[in-house]
């Protein structure tokens, strides 16, 4: 028996026809496939995902836009609506005033409760540079147009206490700098009746002393607005007292009494009253996520982001405008 | 009338100890701590008339003003309120202020001072001074007036005012910019050595491949 130590025919190298090493080496465009080629430095593999996680890709998505377009609609959006909203009331009791037709008490000319949102007065405090139209109810859907008056107290000027409800941050923040004003400082407010002249007494926190019942014949306006250690980060109340220096006129007519004042309306309060709103509009979102689902493996990525895009944005917009009603009135 | 407090401040963090040690044993000298604090008031004006119904006592709320330092514990902020008597008789009271950090430690406290009685009407603005807030960046301001416990029969809680402030630490910004400024340094020493190292190797075999003959 002997053994043949010689290495097969197949692996040992001929001399006529060139190894693969050496083509490699003449000529590496044919000898190496194009997937084989080395990635470039840093590239990274392409991304395939399961159904499971596009999901996940596409909850955090919209979660990450509604957040953003919630912060968008409060720091920005919020101070656009708020000036808009006071140039179209500004105009509209600018006109009544001209009609004598401005609110006298909690009804209109044609003796209608006035609904929501109403112009009653004007506030000017030059002081601290504030001149806002105030509008009736105090709602946190109604803080968003300028400052509101609560509708259980008169009218500034009027023999009693009026309040005046605004807020501090976000929808323009009216009332950001009322905690500057000093006793003795005198402020202006337009009503039906003319123009009122107040004093600033001084300015109360919460946890403060309240104020003693008036006298008949005495008039005395509060404004209140929310306070913290940083803007959008409410912590308290701040009120500023001030006592009417001008003529008392008559009280209007109120229908609305203190027991009578609804949540909503109370200091610091929330607004719930479209909650089926945001119901519907979280709704759609999930409606979105599962069409998103849907398209991505019949579509692609372009005609997804151009459909989805402006529907998602609107949405969110919309669930962000109804979010933001669910914070305190008086942001 | 001017009132100078004595100085009640609280212990300093063990890093701010530190560093002060560390300060002196390099040699730096601290600059004298001016008197901690102080309360100056004003009397205002004779006000509006009084109504009788508009309350009993105001105070505004604090107002800060920081002159920031560049030592560890130095700086200063100044608190000022303005107390406000509307009953028609001499109010006396007792007022504190003091700085605390985000987590509610006094950082720098004056002790409760027993002020003149207020006349009826009278506003007094009350001014302290609060030295070495140190380097915590944010604080925040604390003033308690404290009246009678009760006043022509009416109970009157005391008043407290609170701010947030911010106040710049010098001191740590330059220590972590001296401290980046080291690192870079560092950090482009070795790699100049490093290429030190690395060129000597080619450089000896130059030096032999000259030396060899032809």
């Amino acid at each position: 028996m002997t053994i043949d130590t010689a290495p097969p025919a197949s692996l040992s190298p001929s001399p006529v026809t060139p190894s693969a090493e050496a083509l490699e080496q003449e000529h590496p465009e044919l000898s190496r496939p194009e997937s084989r080629k080395p990635r470039p430095k840093g590239a990274r593999p392409p991304l395939v995902l399961t159904p499971g996680e596009y999901a996940v890709r596409g909850i955090v998505g919209i979660a990450g836009a509604l957040l953003l377009t919630f912060a968008f609609n409060l720091l920005l959006v919020s101070h656009l609506q708020y000036f808009a909203n006071q140039q179209q009331l500004r105009d509209a009791f600018q006109s009544q005033l001209a009609d004598g037709v401005a609110p006298v008490s909690e009804g209109d000319a044609d003796d209608v409760l006035l609904p929501d949102g109403a112009p009653v007065a004007l506030l000017q405090i030059p002081s601290i540079g504030l001149e806002s139209v105030v509008v009736e109810g105090t709602s946190s859907a109604t803080t968003q147009q300028g400052p509101g008056h609560r509708r259980d107290t008169v009218l500034p000027g009027q023999a009693g206490t009026s309040v005046i409800m605004g807020r501090a941050s976000a929808f323009g923040g009216p009332f950001s700098r009322i905690a500057e004003l000093q006793p003795r400082d005198t402020f202006t407010v337009i009503t039906g009746q003319g123009e009122q002249t107040f004093a600033v007494i001084g300015t109360r926190y919460q946890k403060d002393q309240e104020l003693p019942q008036l006298l008949p014949g005495e008039s005395r306006l509060i404004l209140e607005t929310s306070r913290g250690p940083l803007p959008y980060t409410p912590s308290g109340m701040v009120r500023v007292d001030a006592r009417l220096v001008s003529e008392v006129k008559d009280p209007g007519l109120r229908q609305t009494a203190p027991n009578m004042l609804p949540l909503s309306h109370r200091e610091m309060a929330t607004d719930t009253g479209t909650v089926w709103a945001l119901v519907f509009g979280l709704q759609a979102l999930i409606a979105l996520e599962l069409g998103l689902m849907w398209a991505v493996r019949r579509l692609g990525k372009r005609q997804i982001w151009a459909v989805f895009l402006p529907v998602a944005l609107l949405v969110s917009l919309i669930v962000s405008d109804q979010l933001v009603r669910l914070l305190p009135n008086l942001l | 009338m001017i009132a100078l407090l004595k100085p009640r401040r609280a212990a300093l963090p063990a890093a701010f100890a530190s560093m002060l040690g560390l300060l002196l044993a390099a040699g730096i000298a601290l600059a004298p701590v001016a008197p901690a604090a102080s309360a100056a008031t004003t009397p205002a004006p004779a006000g509006t008339p009084l109504a009788g119904t508009d309350g009993l006592v105001y105070m505004s709320p604090v107002r800060t003003a920081v002159t920031p330092g560049i030592l560890p514990a130095g700086g200063a902020v100044d608190l000022t309120v303005s107390v406000r008597n509307l009953t028609k008789r001499k109010l006396p009271g007792t007022v504190e202020f003091w700085i605390s950090t985000p987590w509610g430690a006094r950082t720098s406290a004056l002790p409760v001072e027993k002020l003149k009685p207020l006349a009826p009407g009278e506003t007094r603005t009350l001014t302290a001074r609060l030295d070495g807030p140190g380097q915590w960046a944010f604080f925040t301001a604390h003033a308690v007036f404290t009246p009678p416990a009760v006043v022509d029969k009416l109970r009157t809680p005391p008043l407290t005012r609170t701010e947030f402030f911010v106040v710049p630490p010098f001191f740590s910004l330059a220590a972590l910019a001296v401290l980046a400024l080291g690192l870079a340094v560092l950090r482009l020493a070795l790699r100049r050595r490093r290429s030190t190292l690395a060129d000597a190797p080619a450089t000896a075999h130059l030096l032999i491949d000259e030396g060899l003959p032809a």
